[in-house]
Protein backbone atom coordinates (compact mmCIF):
# COMPACT_ATOMS: atom_id res chain seq x y z
CA UNK A 1 0.00 0.00 0.00
CA UNK A 2 1.48 3.21 -0.83
CA UNK A 3 1.68 5.91 1.77
CA UNK A 4 1.77 8.93 -0.44
CA UNK A 5 1.11 10.07 -3.78
CA UNK A 6 4.18 10.45 -6.17
CA UNK A 7 4.95 13.62 -8.26
CA UNK A 8 4.19 11.44 -11.31
CA UNK A 9 0.80 10.73 -10.13
CA UNK A 10 0.18 14.42 -9.19
CA UNK A 11 0.94 15.32 -12.91
CA UNK A 12 -1.12 12.94 -14.44
CA UNK A 13 -4.15 13.73 -12.27
CA UNK A 14 -3.84 16.95 -12.82
CA UNK A 15 -3.45 15.65 -16.27
CA UNK A 16 -6.82 14.15 -16.43
CA UNK A 17 -9.34 16.99 -14.97
CA UNK A 18 -7.28 19.09 -17.68
CA UNK A 19 -8.09 16.25 -21.07
CA UNK A 20 -11.77 16.41 -19.51
CA UNK A 21 -12.17 20.25 -19.57
CA UNK A 22 -10.17 20.20 -23.27
CA UNK A 23 -12.87 17.25 -24.25
CA UNK A 24 -15.80 18.74 -23.38
CA UNK A 25 -14.72 22.10 -24.91
CA UNK A 26 -13.57 20.78 -27.95
CA UNK A 27 -15.97 18.21 -28.29
CA UNK A 28 -13.93 15.37 -28.59
CA UNK A 29 -16.99 12.31 -27.45
CA UNK A 30 -13.63 9.37 -27.24
CA UNK A 31 -11.20 11.57 -25.50
CA UNK A 32 -14.08 12.39 -22.96
CA UNK A 33 -14.58 8.45 -22.78
CA UNK A 34 -10.53 8.11 -21.62
CA UNK A 35 -11.20 10.35 -18.70
CA UNK A 36 -13.16 7.90 -17.37
CA UNK A 37 -13.18 3.97 -16.23
CA UNK A 38 -15.96 1.46 -17.71
CA UNK A 39 -17.60 1.41 -14.54
CA UNK A 40 -17.67 5.57 -13.81
CA UNK A 41 -21.19 6.75 -12.42
CA UNK A 42 -21.60 10.85 -11.59
CA UNK A 43 -23.85 13.18 -10.06
CA UNK A 44 -23.84 16.59 -12.09
CA UNK A 45 -26.03 18.42 -9.72
CA UNK A 46 -29.05 16.50 -8.59
CA UNK A 47 -28.86 14.24 -11.65
CA UNK A 48 -27.70 10.72 -11.12
CA UNK A 49 -25.60 9.13 -14.20
CA UNK A 50 -25.52 5.57 -13.91
CA UNK A 51 -22.43 4.75 -16.29
CA UNK A 52 -20.09 5.86 -18.52
CA UNK A 53 -22.26 6.07 -21.70
CA UNK A 54 -24.51 8.16 -19.77
CA UNK A 55 -21.79 10.70 -18.54
CA UNK A 56 -20.71 10.93 -22.16
CA UNK A 57 -24.07 11.29 -23.21
CA UNK A 58 -25.23 14.09 -21.65
CA UNK A 59 -22.16 16.09 -21.34
CA UNK A 60 -22.59 15.69 -25.41
CA UNK A 61 -26.00 16.77 -25.09
CA UNK A 62 -25.55 19.40 -23.40
CA UNK A 63 -22.76 21.48 -24.92
CA UNK A 64 -24.01 20.41 -28.44
CA UNK A 65 -25.55 23.55 -29.51
CA UNK A 66 -23.13 26.15 -27.64
CA UNK A 67 -20.86 28.40 -29.74
CA UNK A 68 -18.74 29.67 -27.06
CA UNK A 69 -17.31 27.29 -23.97
CA UNK A 70 -14.95 27.10 -21.39
CA UNK A 71 -14.26 25.08 -18.56
CA UNK A 72 -11.97 26.71 -16.24
CA UNK A 73 -10.65 23.69 -13.91
CA UNK A 74 -8.13 25.12 -10.99
CA UNK A 75 -7.47 25.13 -7.42
CA UNK A 76 -6.86 21.34 -7.51
CA UNK A 77 -6.40 19.99 -4.29
CA UNK A 78 -5.33 15.67 -4.40
CA UNK A 79 -4.74 13.28 -1.64
CA UNK A 80 -4.35 9.55 -1.28
CA UNK A 81 -7.58 7.82 -0.36
CA UNK A 82 -6.42 4.05 0.04
CA UNK A 83 -5.73 2.70 -3.36
CA UNK A 84 -7.84 5.87 -4.93
CA UNK A 85 -7.24 9.24 -5.06
CA UNK A 86 -9.47 11.91 -4.36
CA UNK A 87 -9.70 15.20 -6.22
CA UNK A 88 -11.41 18.33 -5.87
CA UNK A 89 -11.38 20.85 -7.78
CA UNK A 90 -12.79 24.58 -8.78
CA UNK A 91 -14.73 25.07 -11.86
CA UNK A 92 -15.71 28.59 -13.83
CA UNK A 93 -17.83 27.13 -16.90
CA UNK A 94 -19.23 29.72 -19.97
CA UNK A 95 -21.27 28.84 -22.66
CA UNK A 96 -22.15 31.62 -24.85
CA UNK A 97 -24.47 31.93 -28.03
CA UNK A 98 -24.23 33.74 -31.50
CA UNK A 99 -28.05 34.37 -31.02
CA UNK A 100 -29.76 37.59 -31.36
CA UNK A 101 -29.64 38.76 -28.82
CA UNK A 102 -26.44 37.11 -27.78
CA UNK A 103 -26.98 34.33 -24.88
CA UNK A 104 -24.39 32.97 -22.00
CA UNK A 105 -24.78 31.05 -19.45
CA UNK A 106 -21.97 30.39 -16.58
CA UNK A 107 -21.41 28.15 -13.78
CA UNK A 108 -19.44 28.75 -10.90
CA UNK A 109 -19.00 25.38 -8.66
CA UNK A 110 -16.44 21.90 -8.18
CA UNK A 111 -15.58 18.65 -8.61
CA UNK A 112 -15.27 16.01 -6.18
CA UNK A 113 -13.53 13.00 -7.89
CA UNK A 114 -12.78 9.74 -6.90
CA UNK A 115 -10.05 8.92 -8.99
CA UNK A 116 -8.66 4.96 -9.78
CA UNK A 117 -5.33 3.86 -11.27
CA UNK A 118 -6.37 1.32 -14.15
CA UNK A 119 -3.52 -0.49 -16.68
CA UNK A 120 -4.55 2.82 -18.68
CA UNK A 121 -3.41 5.26 -16.33
CA UNK A 122 -5.27 7.21 -13.62
CA UNK A 123 -9.35 6.93 -14.77
CA UNK A 124 -12.35 9.08 -13.20
CA UNK A 125 -14.41 6.33 -11.30
CA UNK A 126 -17.10 8.75 -9.76
CA UNK A 127 -17.34 12.40 -10.69
CA UNK A 128 -19.27 14.81 -8.26
CA UNK A 129 -19.80 18.38 -9.92
CA UNK A 130 -21.40 20.08 -7.33
CA UNK A 131 -24.43 22.32 -6.93
CA UNK A 132 -23.33 25.69 -8.24
CA UNK A 133 -22.17 27.87 -6.10
CA UNK A 134 -23.68 30.31 -8.17
CA UNK A 135 -24.86 30.44 -11.93
CA UNK A 136 -26.44 33.27 -14.32
CA UNK A 137 -27.94 32.90 -17.54
CA UNK A 138 -30.17 31.71 -19.30
CA UNK A 139 -29.62 27.54 -18.94
CA UNK A 140 -32.58 26.87 -21.26
CA UNK A 141 -30.38 26.94 -24.35
CA UNK A 142 -28.08 24.07 -23.16
CA UNK A 143 -29.38 20.56 -24.62
CA UNK A 144 -30.42 17.25 -22.84
CA UNK A 145 -31.44 17.48 -19.36
CA UNK A 146 -29.08 20.27 -18.51
CA UNK A 147 -31.68 22.65 -20.07
CA UNK A 148 -34.12 22.03 -16.86
CA UNK A 149 -31.88 22.07 -13.98
CA UNK A 150 -29.04 22.13 -12.44
CA UNK B 1 15.31 21.42 -12.52
CA UNK B 2 15.73 19.02 -10.09
CA UNK B 3 13.58 16.48 -7.89
CA UNK B 4 13.73 18.37 -5.34
CA UNK B 5 12.83 21.76 -6.78
CA UNK B 6 9.92 19.88 -8.33
CA UNK B 7 8.17 18.74 -4.98
CA UNK B 8 8.88 22.40 -3.57
CA UNK B 9 6.88 23.78 -6.63
CA UNK B 10 4.50 21.11 -6.10
CA UNK B 11 3.93 22.18 -1.95
CA UNK B 12 3.98 25.57 -2.81
CA UNK B 13 1.14 25.39 -5.02
CA UNK B 14 -0.70 22.99 -2.79
CA UNK B 15 -0.30 25.87 0.30
CA UNK B 16 -1.58 28.70 -2.19
CA UNK B 17 -4.39 26.61 -3.26
CA UNK B 18 -4.79 25.38 0.10
CA UNK B 19 -5.44 29.30 1.51
CA UNK B 20 -8.39 29.39 -1.17
CA UNK B 21 -10.48 26.55 0.00
CA UNK B 22 -9.74 27.48 3.55
CA UNK B 23 -11.20 31.43 2.55
CA UNK B 24 -14.04 30.00 0.95
CA UNK B 25 -14.90 27.09 3.20
CA UNK B 26 -14.79 29.69 5.84
CA UNK B 27 -12.24 27.33 7.65
CA UNK B 28 -10.13 29.78 9.69
CA UNK B 29 -8.27 26.73 11.20
CA UNK B 30 -6.70 26.07 7.73
CA UNK B 31 -6.68 29.29 6.58
CA UNK B 32 -3.97 30.29 9.25
CA UNK B 33 -1.94 26.62 8.43
CA UNK B 34 -0.94 28.71 5.18
CA UNK B 35 0.98 31.12 6.95
CA UNK B 36 3.53 31.79 9.52
CA UNK B 37 3.09 33.30 12.87
CA UNK B 38 4.49 36.06 12.11
CA UNK B 39 3.49 36.43 8.77
CA UNK B 40 2.86 40.01 7.10
CA UNK B 41 0.07 40.96 4.40
CA UNK B 42 -0.65 44.13 2.30
CA UNK B 43 -4.36 43.54 0.86
CA UNK B 44 -4.30 47.43 -0.56
CA UNK B 45 -7.80 48.82 -0.74
CA UNK B 46 -9.10 45.83 -0.08
CA UNK B 47 -7.56 44.48 3.27
CA UNK B 48 -5.06 47.09 4.37
CA UNK B 49 -1.66 45.88 5.90
CA UNK B 50 -1.62 42.84 8.50
CA UNK B 51 1.26 42.31 10.73
CA UNK B 52 1.25 38.44 12.62
CA UNK B 53 -0.30 35.56 11.55
CA UNK B 54 -3.60 36.53 13.81
CA UNK B 55 -4.66 39.55 11.94
CA UNK B 56 -4.77 38.30 8.85
CA UNK B 57 -6.72 35.67 9.97
CA UNK B 58 -9.12 38.22 11.50
CA UNK B 59 -8.99 40.56 8.46
CA UNK B 60 -10.02 37.81 6.32
CA UNK B 61 -12.67 36.66 8.38
CA UNK B 62 -14.58 39.77 9.02
CA UNK B 63 -14.11 40.36 5.01
CA UNK B 64 -15.72 37.18 3.98
CA UNK B 65 -18.09 36.14 6.96
CA UNK B 66 -21.03 38.58 5.67
CA UNK B 67 -20.45 37.63 1.79
CA UNK B 68 -22.82 35.11 0.96
CA UNK B 69 -20.44 32.57 -1.61
CA UNK B 70 -17.46 33.40 -3.01
CA UNK B 71 -14.46 31.71 -5.07
CA UNK B 72 -11.25 32.29 -5.61
CA UNK B 73 -9.68 30.83 -8.65
CA UNK B 74 -6.15 31.01 -8.43
CA UNK B 75 -4.00 30.30 -11.80
CA UNK B 76 -0.60 30.97 -13.81
CA UNK B 77 1.44 30.03 -11.52
CA UNK B 78 5.33 31.37 -11.82
CA UNK B 79 7.23 29.68 -8.59
CA UNK B 80 10.84 30.14 -8.09
CA UNK B 81 12.54 28.26 -5.54
CA UNK B 82 15.96 29.15 -3.55
CA UNK B 83 16.77 26.66 -1.34
CA UNK B 84 14.87 27.19 1.63
CA UNK B 85 12.80 30.03 0.21
CA UNK B 86 10.55 31.13 -2.48
CA UNK B 87 8.87 33.67 -4.04
CA UNK B 88 5.07 32.59 -5.66
CA UNK B 89 3.11 34.79 -8.31
CA UNK B 90 -0.21 33.66 -9.26
CA UNK B 91 -3.73 34.87 -10.96
CA UNK B 92 -6.52 35.53 -8.88
CA UNK B 93 -9.98 35.78 -9.90
CA UNK B 94 -11.91 36.52 -6.59
CA UNK B 95 -15.91 36.01 -6.98
CA UNK B 96 -18.10 36.96 -3.91
CA UNK B 97 -21.57 36.81 -3.98
CA UNK B 98 -24.35 37.90 -1.75
CA UNK B 99 -28.25 37.98 -3.08
CA UNK B 100 -30.26 40.63 -2.13
CA UNK B 101 -27.24 43.40 -2.21
CA UNK B 102 -29.09 46.51 -3.32
CA UNK B 103 -27.00 47.59 -6.42
CA UNK B 104 -25.96 44.00 -7.88
CA UNK B 105 -24.80 40.66 -5.70
CA UNK B 106 -21.40 40.07 -7.38
CA UNK B 107 -18.61 41.41 -7.03
CA UNK B 108 -15.24 39.87 -8.66
CA UNK B 109 -11.41 41.28 -8.30
CA UNK B 110 -9.38 40.48 -10.71
CA UNK B 111 -5.81 40.61 -9.60
CA UNK B 112 -2.30 39.30 -8.67
CA UNK B 113 -0.80 37.56 -5.41
CA UNK B 114 3.07 37.97 -4.68
CA UNK B 115 4.03 35.56 -1.98
CA UNK B 116 7.54 34.81 -0.26
CA UNK B 117 7.51 31.70 1.55
CA UNK B 118 9.57 29.42 3.85
CA UNK B 119 10.48 26.25 4.18
CA UNK B 120 9.67 25.23 7.38
CA UNK B 121 9.14 22.07 10.10
CA UNK B 122 5.30 22.09 8.91
CA UNK B 123 6.28 22.37 5.26
CA UNK B 124 6.00 25.55 3.40
CA UNK B 125 4.40 28.46 4.51
CA UNK B 126 3.84 32.06 3.27
CA UNK B 127 5.68 34.58 5.33
CA UNK B 128 4.63 37.82 3.44
CA UNK B 129 1.67 38.28 0.55
CA UNK B 130 0.71 41.07 -1.43
CA UNK B 131 -2.42 41.74 -3.30
CA UNK B 132 -2.36 43.74 -5.99
CA UNK B 133 -5.67 44.36 -7.81
CA UNK B 134 -5.81 44.93 -11.12
CA UNK B 135 -9.74 45.36 -11.90
CA UNK B 136 -12.41 45.58 -9.89
CA UNK B 137 -16.36 44.59 -11.93
CA UNK B 138 -19.45 44.54 -9.65
CA UNK B 139 -20.72 46.11 -6.83
CA UNK B 140 -18.29 46.92 -4.21
CA UNK B 141 -20.68 47.45 -1.48
CA UNK B 142 -20.83 43.02 -2.09
CA UNK B 143 -17.22 43.34 -0.20
CA UNK B 144 -17.89 45.48 2.42
CA UNK B 145 -21.13 43.06 3.33
CA UNK B 146 -24.39 45.19 2.88
CA UNK B 147 -27.15 43.42 2.10
CA UNK B 148 -31.15 44.77 1.91
CA UNK B 149 -31.53 44.11 5.92
CA UNK B 150 -28.26 46.04 7.06
CA UNK B 151 -28.38 48.70 4.45
CA UNK B 152 -29.22 52.10 6.42
CA UNK B 153 -28.21 50.41 9.61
Amino acid sequence: MRSALLQEDRREISDLVVRYATAVDTGDWHLLETCFTADATALYGRLALDDRDAIVEHLRSAVAEVDGIQHFVTNQQTSLDGEDATSVSYLYAYHGWRSEPPRSFYIRGGYHDRIRRSPEGWRIVYRHRLEATWSKGDRSHLGGRAAHSD
Amino acid sequence: MTTSVLKDRQEIEDVLVAYTHALDGREWDKLAECFTPDATTSYGELGGSNANRDEIVDTCRQALEPIGVSQHLVSNFAIEVDGASATAVCYLNGFHATEDTPGGEVCIVYGTYRDRLVRTDEGWRVSHRELEVGWVEGNLAVMSGATATTEGV
